[in-house]
């Protein structure tokens, strides 16, 4: 068996990505994903010095930017859960600044 | 563990597949959009080319006038000049009226300079409802075609950057193609096409996502403005400068004359053409009038105005092109997807560029069936699956070519009197595609692509043989030559035709050779090494 292995062919190694439709990490991605984008894109942009309305523009902007690299980010970690939790404390901690800055709840 | 460029690849394969049948059709008809103007040409052929408006200001005031007969108690009246590439040759008055029940009335008239009613021309979808099937889709309500087409687009970003990610050789796949090595002849196809039209592809997609953003992500507004009812009247006022409607007050009050407001245009936004006028409660004295530029007349898309009070002449406001840097950034984005700046050669560019998206989005489809046919290790479920993909890629791909063209023939076929003709084009188009994908189901693939890439070919090479039977501007009367101006626009959509026919021409001739040529023995697999005894 040890030989078996020894035999297998440099450079490949046994990898689950590719062989299965990523049902889990797509559905994260896109929803939770969407969620977060949009919070953490109001949120950061809320903390600059510049008007409601500008911060918006900006917001708009870099949202088209910050939900396909969050869907990166969901397929780069090792289980589809990590990407959750991920996301799921983006979206939470973005939704305590925008509280503060936006909704005055605070 | 998974490497980072195995995670990516898988990402950029399902993302891509899940949503690639639908970036395909975005982009083969959101393509035909940077020659809609011509498009529109070539489908209202008893139309002239734009005429020129010798005395604007005039012009203006006799269209107002027409305007205030044909719509008596209008909330506003907006006039279109024509103008190079502008959607209509003749001047075009928009009205917004209000019915005995409260509801709104739009009212559409065509002029001549005089305010003589223009020729009326086929009804048509022409070029522009062409290409805003890119994001209306024609059959679904349009905020959804909005999200779809957002979340396509999305999921078309994130499959381009994990594509490059994927890439060890990004540099070297630009320079490689090898023909008639079945997958990875695909796979140098595919990797070509993307490589090549890279930096493009990237701007469309950001910046077609930018284009529905306010739709898309409409959550925005709610995290920034917070949610209440006032809320969308707050970000109008805040974000889009929108001047509150004030209600007329029913004193009458006639407008300035339209040369004092020109003049003034003219010295507040030097430079800038102008596009049109909107003018907000016509006839009273609480009237504005807004003179605009052109949208497409610089690579920020935006019309700057100058806006006045009807009855005095005063300025009340003056928005140039880019209002602020973050909305002027989010403009130029859009301006660049649109192109409606490009010049002939540009354009030229834009439009064989966005073939080539399509054309990566084709190949990358066709490369993931030819990848899943490798590994089915014979799963019958797996493989009926596979067949199916493989079928409705023939439809979709080939039969959506078949189907643009049944468009252009339907615009010369249908009977010019037809009721709802322009919604039977679309219809036309839609029809056509259904068959073409039910014609695929039925045959074997590879015939199937043989026979829907001839008929492409066929249906693009016969368009101009079509026009020139049916019309007099066909190629023997608008090629330019010597002591001819001819008609450029409309030569040159029927010139498109024939690459386009030569291009699907020649791709069934390969596909047909493949398919002629004898398959090669595959060579033995040498015999492996008896399992070592434990």
């Amino acid at each position: 068996m040890a030989k078996a292995m020894a035999q297998r062919p440099k450079g490949k190694t046994k990898s689950k990505a590719g062989k299965t439709p990523p049902w889990g990490r797509l559905a994260v991605a896109t929803l939770l994903g969407y969620i977060a984008s949009v919070a953490a894109s109001s949120a950061l942009t809320s903390l600059l010095p510049v008007s409601r309305a500008e911060s918006t523009f900006m917001s708009l902007l870099i949202v088209g930017l910050v939900y396909p690299a969050l869907f990166i980010w969901v397929f780069a970690r090792r289980a589809w859960w990590q990407g959750l939790r991920d996301l799921a404390v983006l979206s939470a901690g973005s939704c305590m600044v925008l509280s503060v800055t936006r909704w005055g709840l605070f | 563990m998974d490497t980072l460029r195995q995670s990516m690849s898988w990402m950029h394969t399902w993302t891509g597949l899940l949503f690639g049948w639908v970036l395909y059709f975005m982009f083969v008809t959101g393509s035909s959009g940077y020659y809609d103007s011509e498009i529109d040409a070539w489908m209202q052929p008893e139309l002239s080319s734009a005429i020129t408006i010798e005395a604007p200001a005039e012009a203006l005031e006799t269209a107002l006038e027409r305007a205030a007969e044909d719509t008596p108690g209008a909330i506003n009246h907006r006039v279109f000049l024509p103008y190079t590439r502008s959607f209509s040759p003749y001047i075009r008055v928009f009205s917004t009226g209000v019915d005995g029940d409260g509801k709104r009335v739009f009212t559409e008239l065509a002029l001549l300079e005089d305010g003589s009613a223009a020729p009326e021309p086929r009804d048509t979808a022409g070029g522009q409802r062409l290409y805003r099937l890119h994001w209306t889709f024609h059959y679904i309500p349009r905020a959804l075609g909005e999200m779809l087409a957002g979340l396509a687009a999305v999921f078309m970003f994130a499959a381009i950057i994990s594509g490059i990610i994927t890439h060890k050789k990004i540099f070297t796949d630009f320079f490689t193609l090898r023909l008639a090595k079945g997958q990875r002849s695909w796979l140098d196809s595919h990797n070509i096409v993307s490589v090549m039209t890279l930096p493009f592809q990237i701007m469309i997609t950001f910046s077609g996502i930018l284009l529905v953003v306010t739709t898309f992500f409409i959550p925005i507004f709610v995290a920034q403005y917070g949610y209440s009812e006032d809320t969308i009247k707050t970000v109008e006022a805040e974000m889009f400068g929108g001047a509150a409607l004030v209600e007329p007050v029913g004193e009458p009050a006639e407008l300035v004359d339209m040369n004092t407001l020109l003049t003034v245009f003219d010295a507040e936004l030097p430079g800038e053409r102008l596009g049109f006028v909107e003018v907000r409660n016509p006839g009273d004295v609480t009237a504005t009038v807004r003179v605009y530029g052109i949208v497409g007349d610089g690579i920020i898309r935006a019309a700057p105005y100058v806006a006045f009070a009807g009855a005095t002449g005063e300025v009340l406001s003056v928005s140039p092109r880019a209002v602020s840097d973050t909305s002027g950034v989010m403009d130029v984005l859009e301006g660049l997807h649109e192109g409606l700046f490009a010049g002939p050669v540009l354009r030229v560019l834009y439009f064989v560029s966005g073939l080539m998206g399509a054309g990566m989005i084709a190949t990358g489809l066709v490369l993931w069936t030819k990848k899943r046919r490798q590994k089915l290790r014979g799963d019958a479920v797996a493989e009926r699956n596979l067949v199916l993909i493989e079928r409705l890629n023939v439809g979709v791909v080939a039969g959506l070519v078949i189907a643009i063209g049944a468009y252009f023939y339907a615009n010369r076929l249908l009977p010019l009197g037809m009721a709802d003709r322009a919604e039977w084009e679309l219809h036309t188009l839609f029809l056509v595609w259904l068959a073409c994908i039910i014609h695929a189901l039925v045959r074997a693939p590879s015939r199937a692509w043989i026979e829907q890439l001839a008929g492409a070919a066929g249906v693009f090479a016969s368009l101009p043989v079509l026009n020139a039977l049916t019309t007099s501007l066909h190629l023997g009367n608008t090629l330019p030559l010597p002591g001819r101006a001819g008609d450029m626009a409309v030569a040159g959509v029927d010139l498109w035709f024939l690459v386009i026919a030569a291009g699907f021409a020649y791709a069934a001739k390969v596909a047909a050779q493949k398919q002629a040529a004898p398959k090669r023995a595959r060579r033995p697999r040498a015999e492996a090494p008896p399992a070592p005894a434990e």
